[in-house]
């Protein structure tokens, strides 16, 4: 800024710099310069350590959540597995050993009162049934045997049969290999899915279509159920947790919804 | 280069500060909800004080610049030691009143401020001559001080906050780093004022180079600033 203004013109005569002085003045100058040049190329230098190391801070936190939600899968697995047994190893044989006892009486008590008996032991056998496949679908190992497309007809099949919902299965494509961990947990988010429709949606129907590309797998859950809002409702540990284990296999994850439109999922997954 | 100093130094500083604000009118729209929008008003307060700030050399007042021989005010020290020594001073106060999030820090520099334009008041109180004869280094090392202050006070903050600032895309940046090397940089010279008359033309042609390096530094960063960082504001 020019805040001088020179009067060529004035007469009388003031006092002159010298070389030397002049000389200083610039010295001076460039001393500065270079101080606050030094400054700032610190600061630079500073920010750009500080912003590395930020970043290596957040990666690292972001690991160490991945490694939590990991171990809470594998938690939960383990869980489900032993509930699994349970079922099949525990209550299955005793419902197997009522049949039999059933079977032995029904031989002994007379023909009129018979029929009731023959209820008791088509409850029995459903319930026998019943657990049976419960206990498949808990079980990762049957899920891994039989493969993902099968254990959703299952799960889809048990919804049929104890008339929860209209469920049904489209299929496209020709169903790939998937890596059998990936697998488990994709249909853990199906479940996530069909258990949360069965809880709040009142749905009468429930689909899910399985697209299999080239590349990538997509599928599309959707029930014609209450829906909520998006927004309104609280986050809760299902839909946080379909969230986080879509973040494991690196999938695509959206849940879409609106009120009294239903809930709709899709999930899209690169092998 | 004496010719040329003598034809142009004062054209090529006032083009430049109107690049600046020019600039700053253009990409108004990108930073009018930030504190920017100020940093804009204050490029365009800059060309009027520039502006105005020339009265003595102007034809088409040589009437009232007649008039003005021989009173304190025929030369214009007095213009710029009060609007742009003691005015640009306060607008950085005020800026960096408004940039720094820590409220301690916003207290120091409001404190500063307040104490300066105080201290100002006095001294022009006290020696009421020396602003219009161009004795301002108590003014101009102060006002220094002052803004030095606040750009320190405003890189520490950076450099403790926790957030991730890509400081080269940060128009604050920009000033803070653009007016703490002005500010260094041209401070000095005030004591050599004296030398600063006809009679010395080595000295004022050394003078001249000096502010127009300066000026041009600043006000071509200012501009460069503010089109880099539009980008980010944006976002």
């Amino acid at each position: 800024m020019l805040y001088i203004w020179l009067d060529l013109f004035l007469q009388e005569s003031k006092p002159i710099s010298s070389a030397s002085e002049r000389l200083l003045l610039v010295y001076m100058i460039a001393v500065l310069l270079i101080v606050s040049a030094l400054v700032i190329l610190f600061f630079v230098v500073f920010q750009k350590r500080k912003n590395k190391l930020l970043l290596d801070k957040f990666k690292r936190e972001q690991e160490f959540q991945e490694e939590i939600a990991k171990a809470q899968l594998e938690i939960q697995d383990q869980t489900l597995k032993n509930v699994a047994w349970e079922l099949h190893d525990n209550v299955g044989q005793l419902l197997s050993v009522a049949n039999m006892q059933l079977n032995v009486i029904s031989k002994k008590i007379p023909e009129d009162s018979s029929e009731g008996l023959h209820e008791i032991k088509d409850v029995v056998n459903k319930s026998l049934k019943e657990v049976r496949s419960l206990s498949k679908s808990l079980n990762s190992d049957v899920i891994q045997n039989i493969g993902l497309v099968k254990s959703i007809q299952n799960e889809l099949d048990r919804f049929n049969k104890l008339k929860f919902f209209g469920a049904k299965l489209q299929l496209t494509g020709e169903a790939k290999h998937i890596d059998a961990k990936d697998e488990i947990i994709i249909f853990r988010i199906i479940q996530e899915f069909f258990s949360n429709s069965m809880k709040y949606s009142q749905a009468n129907n429930l689909s899910v279509n399985m697209n299999y590309f080239d590349d990538r797998l997509e599928v599309n859950v959707s029930d014609d159920g209450v829906g909520f809002e998006m927004g309104t409702i609280e986050k809760g540990s299902g839909l946080i947790n379909m969230k986080s284990r879509a973040r494991l296999i690196n999938a695509d994850f959206s849940l879409d919804s609106r009120k009294n439109e239903g809930v709709s999922l899709f999930l899209r997954y690169y092998y | 280069m004496e010719e040329f100093l003598r034809e142009y130094y004062s054209i090529i500083t006032w083009s430049i500060e109107i690049l600046a604000a020019v600039t700053g009118i253009v990409f108004y729209s990108k930073y009018k909800d930030t504190p920017a929008k100020y940093f804009i008003y204050f490029l365009i307060y800059t060309v009027f004080v520039e502006l105005i700030g020339h009265y003595p050399s102007w034809d088409f007042l040589s009437t009232l610049n007649e008039r003005l021989k021989g009173t304190l005010i025929e030369r214009n020290y007095w213009w710029f030691a009060i609007f742009w020594t003691i005015g640009s001073t306060i607008f950085y106060v005020f800026y960096y009143n408004k940039i720094l999030k820590n409220s301690k820090n916003r207290s120091i520099v409001k404190y500063a401020g307040i104490i300066f334009v105080l201290s100002s008041v006095i001294f022009i109180l006290i020696y009421p001559k020396q602003i219009f004869i161009g004795q301002k280094g108590y003014l101009t090392m102060t006002s220094a001080l002052v803004i030095l202050m606040c750009v320190v006070l405003y890189f520490i903050e950076i450099l403790k906050s926790d957030e991730i600032l890509s400081f080269y895309k940060s128009l604050n940046f920009y000033i803070s780093a653009t007016i703490l090397i002005w500010w260094f940089v041209t401070s000095p010279v005030i004591f050599f004022n004296i030398y600063f008359n006809p009679d010395d033309w080595d000295f004022v042609i050394l003078q001249w180079q000096i502010f127009l390096i300066a000026n041009i530094f600043m006000y071509s960063c200012f501009t460069f600033g503010l089109i880099y960082s539009s980008k980010k504001v944006n976002q």
